[in-house]
């Protein structure tokens, strides 16, 4: 059994133009100390998949699953999310400064999280806080204790965000987007923070990332969203070597190069369907250069034709058929 | 901050001037004879030029207003020309009535208002939503006087609650005397220990209290709603509570002290307006504060009183706006004082 095992993940937003299927039934596996990486274009439904596992889909979002389970306890259907927030999972977001909050100093927030989880009062809990700070790269840590969050950096408010994540003593950390907003030096500087931070705690952390330098730099596995569904999941070694689904392919040879001029993940051509209107085939189908014959009616599910290498396809299906 | 505050007290000082400059201009060319007032009841053409040597409203006008001005400065108010007493005696003994109705009324919408607008910001569209929207609604547009006797009606006529009106109960006045020691009943009656008297002192002001809070409470509440509903939308909500703290502590603790701003600046304005907002209320209760006090000044064009009441009226104004900016300031540390 894997240490978060997702099964059949579908979110659905009740909008009044209609149902909007967010993810639509994603499969993930987490092993305990690795760092998983999930990447995908804007939209195609990261944050909602991150947020259903901690119970904070907001409203109207409805979150359902065959199986949704983390260190062997259920996630699904559950009102009582005390166990969990904080206590098992913590998270850290794409924008530091806004996640902050703004009118109470770095050393009262973390001080209220550490009093509320692990009953730690008065200096017990500023030594735990200051060691904290020392840990996520903050050696500064009486000026930080006494800072508010707009008085720091953007790469030292991330830090103290992770401090912060992980005062409660949580062991998986969900990262969405941590590096997005700040520049590549720093961008640097936080992933290897995480990974140091795994070596050290043993943590697991599910890394959301829209760009594939970080999953190259950062982690161990790689799942690939498109249009909230898993399209390809990998090592990111094997990713990276022999990518097998069209989406992935387009988006490594659309990576920047040395002496080619950068561009992003939307390179490849065409619109990411919406999800109101369910798509028949492969939701890929509409921006795919090798499209053919079943793949407008037939949705393609994620086979392993290589043991550890998922691809959702039908060049494969066809393949795994006939071999 | 200190120079922050210098320069706040300094501009005070200049609207104070500007405000008696002008209810003093004000109060000499309305078409009255304060000098017939002063000489009493049927006075003869000497009495009234002797009332109005003596008063100096032969001297020119700026004369006058030096005069006027010089008296202030010197702590000095003047005296009524209706009651002949000093001004500031008179203020002495009826402000703080009015002053204890107020603070109270203003301590109601804080302690109401505030956490039902967090209650109806969290949980938006909701049925206590609906609910305080409506009586808030009708809080901000039902007038005073037909909540006063609706109040009346119900807490001392149906239920025999409430006392019906006044600042104490004769029995109580006589029994449990409160000894006037800040001029507040509630402060007074605790500071001796006489805890009858606290206790007749405290039925008496829910009325008329309530009454005049009904106004800010509505206006805090739906202040302090809008603001709920905006911060309850930021991300830093979102990762307190990720970061698995209660709810309790994400509503009242995290969120409250990024939306409080609006609320103090409207229960700052609302201290001000009730205190003349008051005299209306104080009338309908017979509250012994300056209501009656300043209606009987306006109606015999009683001048001393009524710009020594405006001027009083200023002051809190300004001092109380300068509490809330500088409350602010603490509150949210991006705020600069400038
Ligand atoms: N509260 C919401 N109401 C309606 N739709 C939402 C809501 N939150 C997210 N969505 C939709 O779900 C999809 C996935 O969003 P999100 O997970 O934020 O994408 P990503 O993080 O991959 O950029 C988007 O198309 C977005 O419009
Ligand atoms: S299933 Fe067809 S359309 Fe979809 S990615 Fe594979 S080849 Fe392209
Ligand atoms: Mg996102």
């Amino acid at each position: 059994m894997s240490y978060l095992e997702v099964q059949d993940l579908r979110i659905a937003f009740q909008t009044h133009a209609g149902r909007f299927g967010a993810v639509n039934g994603i499969d993930l596996a987490l092993e305990r100390g690795e760092i998983f990486g999930l990447v995908g274009e804007s939209g195609c439904g990261k944050t909602v998949t991150s947020l259903a596992l901690m119970g904070l889909v907001p409203p109207p979002g409805e979150v359902t699953a065959a199986r949704l389970t983390l260190d062997g306890i259920d996630l699904l259907g559950r009102r009582d999310w005390r166990d969990v927030r904080g206590r098992r999972v913590a998270m850290i977001f794409q924008d530091p400064a806004a996640s902050l909050n703004p009118t109470f100093t770095l050393g009262e927030q973390l001080v209220h999280v550490i009093g509320h989880h692990l009953g730690q009062k008065g200096a017990t809990a500023r030594a735990r806080a200051a060691a904290l700070l020392v840990d996520v790269g903050l050696p500064d840590f009486e000026r930080i204790l006494r800072a508010y969050p707009h008085q720091l950096s953007g790469g030292m408010q991330q830090r103290a965000m992770i401090a912060l994540a992980l005062a409660s003593g949580a062991n998986f950390l969900i990262a969405d987007e941590p590096t997005t907003a700040l520049d590549v030096t720093i961008q640097a500087q936080i992933l290897r923070l995480l990974k140091g931070l795994r070596d050290k705690h043993g943590l697991t952390i599910l890394l959301i990332t829209h760009d594939l330098g970080v999953v190259a730099q950062t982690c161990d596995r790689v799942g690939v969203l498109y249009a909230g569904t898993l399209v390809e999941t990998a090592t990111a070694v094997e990713l990276f070597r022999a990518p097998q689904h069209p989406y992935t392919q387009g988006l490594l040879a659309a990576l920047p190069r040395p002496g080619s001029r950068g561009t992003d993940l939307a390179a490849i051509e065409g619109q990411v369907p919406s999800g109101m209107t369910a798509v028949a085939g492969c939701p890929f189908a509409a921006r795919c250069p090798q499209v053919f014959g079943p793949c407008r009616s037939a949705r393609p599910i994620l086979l392993e034709p290589v043991a550890g290498h998922g691809v959702a396809c039908h060049l494969y299906t066809a393949q795994e058929a006939a071999s | 901050m200190t120079l922050y505050i210098l320069r706040r007290l300094a501009l005070a000082g200049l609207v104070l001037f500007s405000v008696s400059a002008l209810t003093f201009l004000i109060s000499r060319v309305v078409p009255s004879d304060p000098a017939a007032l002063f000489a009493g009841q049927r006075p003869t053409a000497e009495q009234i030029a002797l009332a109005r040597e003596r008063l100096g409203l032969d001297q020119p006008l700026v004369v006058q207003y030096a005069r006027f001005m010089g008296d202030i400065l010197s702590g000095d108010l003047g005296i009524s020309y209706k009651t002949k007493h000093a001004i500031a005696s008179d203020l002495a003994t009826f402000l703080p009535a009015t002053l204890e109705l107020v603070l109270v009324s203003i301590a109601l919408a804080l302690l109401i208002g505030i956490p039902a607008g967090v209650l109806a910001g969290a949980q938006r569209g909701g049925w206590f939503d609906q609910a305080t929207r409506v009586l808030s609604i009708a809080g901000v547009s039902i007038p005073a006087f037909w909540l006063a006797l609706i109040l009346q009606l119900v807490f001392f006529g149906a239920w025999h609650l409430l006392p019906l009106s006044s600042r104490t109960s004769n029995e109580a006045a006589i029994m449990y005397p409160i000894q006037a020691i800040t001029g507040f009943h509630l402060v007074d009656a605790a500071l001796t220990g006489n805890w009858t008297g606290w206790v007749d002192a405290a039925l008496h002001i829910v009325l008329p209290a309530f009454t005049l809070a009904t106004y800010p409470i509505s206006l805090t509440l739906r202040m302090t709603r809008a603001a709920m509903v905006e911060v309850l939308g930021e991300k830093y909500i979102v990762a307190a509570r990720a970061q698995g703290l209660p709810e309790r502590d994400v509503l009242f603790r995290y969120a409250l002290k990024n939306a409080i701003v609006p609320a103090l600046n409207v229960l700052g304005l609302s201290f001000a307006f009730s205190l003349t907002g008051s005299f209306l209320v104080e009338v309908i209760f017979s509250w012994p504060g300056l209501g009656k006090y300043v209606t009987d000044s306006i109606l015999n064009a009683d001048f001393p009183v009524i710009v020594s009441v405006t001027l009083i009226v200023t002051v809190f104004y300004v001092l109380i706006n300068l509490a809330v900016d500088l409350i602010q300031a603490r509150l949210d540390p991006r705020v600069v004082l400038r």
